[in-house]
């Protein structure tokens, strides 16, 4: 069976009977979901998983895919209406995608993250298609050393993301990844900073601290300071797509996003979170208008959108390839097949082709019903907006409580909420970034942990890391990024200054 | 319900009160009818997506067919499993809520965090119901393929052997630690987030050694990225019965992943009973069986008498384990 | 952690006591987490770097920018060459003065909800935190203050509980609902 048979067959038979319709519903649920503070992709799906065992197994996994899809989608409508990130993935996006909407952009916006999310997803299930069968194994070559380097490449983004001071942002991202070391040290077993608490020993909730850093400290501020609400213009603020010229000054975004999502989600650890972000940065980096990220750029709602979706296709390359998964929400996809009868492993695909093929097929018919079905929900999203101000706050409040407690039922969540909501609130007062900090909680369990494994491959030897070639290589761009900057400005200062000298000509 | 209302907040404590009152005479209204009256609560204190959660699913849906109500998983995953333990033991004890178990959430756990309110002694054992044995795997192209000739490189080059496994506190660092203190040896154990990173990590030739789950490894033993030179249970493994047994090498290391299902504290016996039967006769379901078999699990039921016998001879083989290994706060 | 200083709408003599504040407040931090990384335990396995490198690096670099940061604030021109040049504009000017007594007001209840949340429910807590945010913020009607509770409470717990199928805490409740 060639790639293109089974892909047709697949196609044939992921319209057959109620699969259509689930995936559907996969959608609509997973982009609800994703944009319910406190629920990520992951546990709309584990939430799906009940209701997908009344049905055979394919329709099952193509229903997962669609929930997965669409909660990558999902939370970027409260991080840009709100600036509310819905799932930590959507915490980059927020950071233009809210600007955009005090601008009277967020019909615009919303519609860029939709369509460029979508391209993002159907290239990286293409790209999937394509290499999973003969490139499986290339997830191999990415171990400890590479994560490693990708975490420490991905934190030279701490250097832009300060909103006010470079130095407030660096500490911002520095006290996140702090915030990942408490807990128990998986490596050694040992206890740190738990001050004797059991509720400590597992470590803060990034999501619920996320969801405390943006969305509660933004109702703070909305009742501190009545009088800073956007006006959203709700009127004319349905989903206003882009216009293929508008795509077209968009693509190098996009481009960027599809690629860094691919490669982060192949690296085992690594997930949509800090390809969005990474993202983010490499459009700026690239960006014919790099002034304009943080203050409305539709680049950088662009990139970190169509990361995040991207990263779907990649996650699922050790997934399908060995049986390994490459996320929660694949480790998911695995249970579901386990629970219907089917082992995961390296035979997945010769022993269930048919299956895996209709699951190609669905993945990409649930990008592509992303759009109608998240302009349906966006528009019920909008209608919230209606509401009256103070009641707006009061139930996004509410609903804040009873998310991050949904998430793993424990009234933990919602306090770990609170604290960081208010500790939000003072940063913002200060001039500290949330944003930063929640790229250092992303990024510290693989900066730390990877830095630490390795270095016990390696027998405590730091060559390692200059041994492997894609270590190596990402380790010099990281300095390369970091030193391009400074030398390009001591040179442009150095030429000001000399046109300076020189006497003005006419 | 006293504990409850003292950590009240300010918010409506007198409607609290007032409602408290009328609690009473509930507790006879739910006993005289047949159990169960409601969906059965099956908590279980790790992420949807793992090794316990799909058993619990999976034990649940074969349960389908037997029990007049349905079991509900509810995932309250944190503190390596004991946070889904302290809610159930917070749970009214009428066999409506029952807790998933296996040695590292209801006997390491607790034993090293020193909380024996949250160890299996604190609840009602309900059914011990299969068991997955753990094994010990080399590279393919490696110049070792038995356990005689890895132990006798490893103790040529102390500290040069690097063994994949998952976080400390789990069967598999316990059966690496173990042996390691048996068998003399000195490797490194690098630990992974879980079982599947250190199968990745060990696909990709960053370890010489990786211990696993029958169930995580199989299918790579079938497509010949690992080799079986152990395995540590009390006898050979069924599946590849050529491979000897860590103590029939002379090292006391017998640890294998059973997992099991406890009630709280004071669940009344006959319900006890009865849940214990349910998943029996569950157990002989077609979904379970295939769920086993690709598993590779073996089912290891125990009802509720004999399995608190095993419980305790577990506790104290686990308490000299991590005594040995200094593993134990005071 | 951050101190409520940065009073970014005041005179250029108070931003800069407010900046100096925050470094102080940054190196006391670093203290603390330099101190208490020191008495991590160690575990029972063993690594090439340990349990505490990673903390106390992180400790001593937050520390080094409350320093710098100190030092930028009181000599700005002699280590702007130094400086990145990702440095951008000053803090956006917040336009009005906080409301506080609204601002603890919300604190306070919001804790009070989540302290509440499990022993009294759902069902009970949400509509009085609703109604007393509400209250907080003033300028609602008085149908408004009447329905958004019982509608707020009614459609999250809609959704959360029969959509989601998620066990919302039932609280006192729990004897009398018939689900």
């Amino acid at each position: 069976m060639t790639v293109l048979e089974g892909l047709g067959a697949g196609f044939m038979s992921a319209f057959e009977g109620a699969r259509f319709l689930a995936m559907v519903a996969g959608v609509a649920w997973g982009v609800i979901g994703g944009a319910i503070p406190g629920i990520s992709g992951a546990v709309a799906m584990a939430l799906a998983l009940p209701f997908t065992f009344a049905l055979d197994a394919t329709t099952a996994l193509c229903m997962l895919a669609g929930v997965w899809a669409g909660a990558n989608y999902g939370g970027s409508i409260p991080a840009i209406l709100m600036r509310i990130p819905g799932t930590p993935a959507s915490a980059a996006c927020l950071m233009d995608g809210y600007e955009l909407t005090r601008q009277g952009r967020a019909a615009k916006a919303l519609g860029v993250s939709l369509v460029c999310g979508t391209i993002g997803g159907v290239a990286s299930i293409v790209v999937l298609i394509a290499m999973v069968l003969p490139l499986g194994e290339v997830v191999l070559h990415f171990g400890s050393p590479e994560t490693f380097a990708l975490a420490v490449f991905a934190l030279t983004l701490l250097a832009g993301l300060a909103e006010a001071s470079f130095l407030k942002g660096l500490a911002s991202g520095l006290f996140g990844l702090l915030l990942t070391t408490v807990g128990l040290d998986s490596l050694t077993g040992s206890l740190r900073f738990t001050f004797g608490r059991t509720e400590l020993m597992t470590g803060v909730d990034v999501v619920a601290a996320m969801v405390g850093l943006f969305a509660v400290s933004e109702m703070f501020h909305r009742i501190a300071h009545p009088e800073d609400v956007p006006d959203v213009m709700v009127g004319r603020a349905y989903t206003a797509f882009p216009t293929l010229a508008e795509l077209r000054e968009l693509w190098p975004a996009t481009l960027i996003g599809t690629i860094v999502g691919l490669i982060v989600g192949v690296m085992p650890g690594a997930g949509a979170t800090a390809s969005s972000f990474v993202a983010y940065n490499e459009a700026r980096r690239w960006s014919k208008h790099p002034e304009l990220f943080g203050k409305g750029s539709m680049e950088g709602v662009a990139a970190p959108e169509t990361a995040n979706n991207a990263v779907q296709g990649g996650d699922l390359v050790p997934t399908l390839a060995l049986g390994i998964p490459g996320s929660n929400s694949a480790a998911i996809m695995l249970a579901a097949l386990i629970l219907h009868g089917i082992q995961p492993g390296p035979f997945l695909l010769s022993k269930h082709g048919q299956l895996v093929y209709t699951l190609f097929a669905g993945l990409l018919i649930v990008n592509v019903l992303m759009i109608p079905v998240g302009l349906v929900i966006l528009r019920l999203c909008l209608l919230a907006l209606r509401l009256a101000p103070p009641v707006l706050v009061a139930a996004v409040l509410a609903l804040c409580v009873i998310g991050t407690y949904a998430s793993e039922l424990t009234i933990v969540n919602p306090w770990t909420m609170l604290v960081f909501g208010i500790l939000g609130y003072g940063m913002r007062l200060s001039g500290f970034s949330a944003a930063a900090m929640v790229l250092g909680m992303v990024l510290g369990v693989m900066a730390e942990s990877e830095l630490r494994r390795s270095l016990i491959i390696s027998h405590g030897s730091w060559t390692i890391f200059l041994t492997r070639p894609i270590t190596a290589a990402l380790l010099f761009l990281t300095v390369g990024v970091l030193v391009y900057p400074v030398v390009f400005g001591v040179l442009r200062r150095r030429r000001a200054r000399r046109a300076v000298t020189a006497p003005p000509i006419a | 319900m006293g504990k409850r209302s003292m950590a009240l907040g300010t918010l409506g404590g007198l409607v609290l009160a007032a409602l408290a009152v009328l609690g009473g005479p509930e507790a006879a209204w739910a006993q005289a009818r047949d159990f169960p009256t409601r969906p059965i609560v099956f908590v279980v204190g790790f992420a949807p997506g793992g090794g316990a959660d799909v058993f619990a699913r999976a034990l649940a849906d074969a349960a389908k067919t037997v029990l007049p109500q349905p079991i509900a998983v509810e995932n309250r995953p944190g503190a390596g499993g004991t946070a889904a333990a302290a809610y159930a033991a917070g749970r009214p004890a009428d066999g409506h809520t029952i807790l998933f178990a296996h040695a590292g959430s209801s006997i390491i756990t607790p034993l090293i965090t020193n909380q024996p309110s949250l160890k299996w002694d604190a609840f009602e054992p309900v059914a011990r119901i299969h068991a997955e044995e753990e094994w010990l795997l080399v590279q393919p192209d490696a110049a070792w393929q038995s356990i005689d000739q890895l132990v006798t490189h490893a103790k040529a080059n102390p500290k040069k052997v690097r063994v994949a496994g998952s976080a400390i506190g789990g069967i598999d660092s316990f059966v690496v630690l173990s042996w390691k203190q048996a068998a003399g040896i000195d490797v490194e154990y690098i630990p992974h987030e879980g079982g599947g990173p250190a199968t990745l990590a060990f696909l990709g030739k960053n370890a010489e050694v990786l211990v696993g789950n029958v169930s995580e490894v199989a299918q790579h033993i079938e497509a010949k990225k690992m080799v079986p030179v152990a395995v540590a249970s009390e006898k050979r493994s069924p599946i590849f019965p050529e491979v000897p047994t860590l103590r029939e090498k002379g090292w006391e290391v017998v640890l294998v992943q059973w997992r099991s299902v406890l009630a709280p504290k004071g669940t009344p016996a006959p319900r006890v009973a009865a849940l214990a039967e349910a998943f029996q006769k569950a157990m002989g379901a077609g979904s379970w069986k295939t769920f086993n078999r690709n598993a590779k699990a073996v089912d290891a039921f125990l009802g509720p008498a004999d399995f608190r016998k095993f419980l305790a001879a577990e506790e104290e083989r686990f308490m000299r384990i991590i005594d040995q290994l200094g593993l134990r706060k005071k | 952690m951050s101190a409520e200083t940065g009073d970014a709408g005041g005179r250029p003599g108070d931003a800069r006591r407010g900046e100096l504040a925050i470094a102080a407040v940054l190196v006391v931090l670093a203290v603390v987490i330099v101190a208490l990384a020191r008495r991590i335990e160690p575990g029972v396995l063993t690594d090439p770097l340990g349990s505490r490198a990673f903390p106390l690096a992180l400790g001593a670099a937050i520390g080094l920018c409350g320093l710098l940061l100190a030092a930028t604030t009181l000599a700005p021109g002699r280590f702007a060459g130094g400086a990145p040049v990702f440095v951008e504009d000053g803090p956006v000017d917040e336009p009005a003065a906080p409301l506080l007594g609204r601002l603890v007001a919300a604190v306070v209840l919001t804790a009070a909800y989540v302290a509440a949340f499990e022993p009294l429910g759902y069902l009970l807590a949400t509509p009085a935190y609703v109604a007393a945010i509400l209250l907080v913020q003033g300028g609602s009607s008085l149908r408004a203050f009447a329905a958004a509770p019982l509608l707020v409470t009614g459609a999250f717990y809609a959704a959360f509980r029969f959509g989601l199928l998620i066990p919302v805490p039932d609280g006192v409740l729990e004897r009398w609902l018939p689900w």
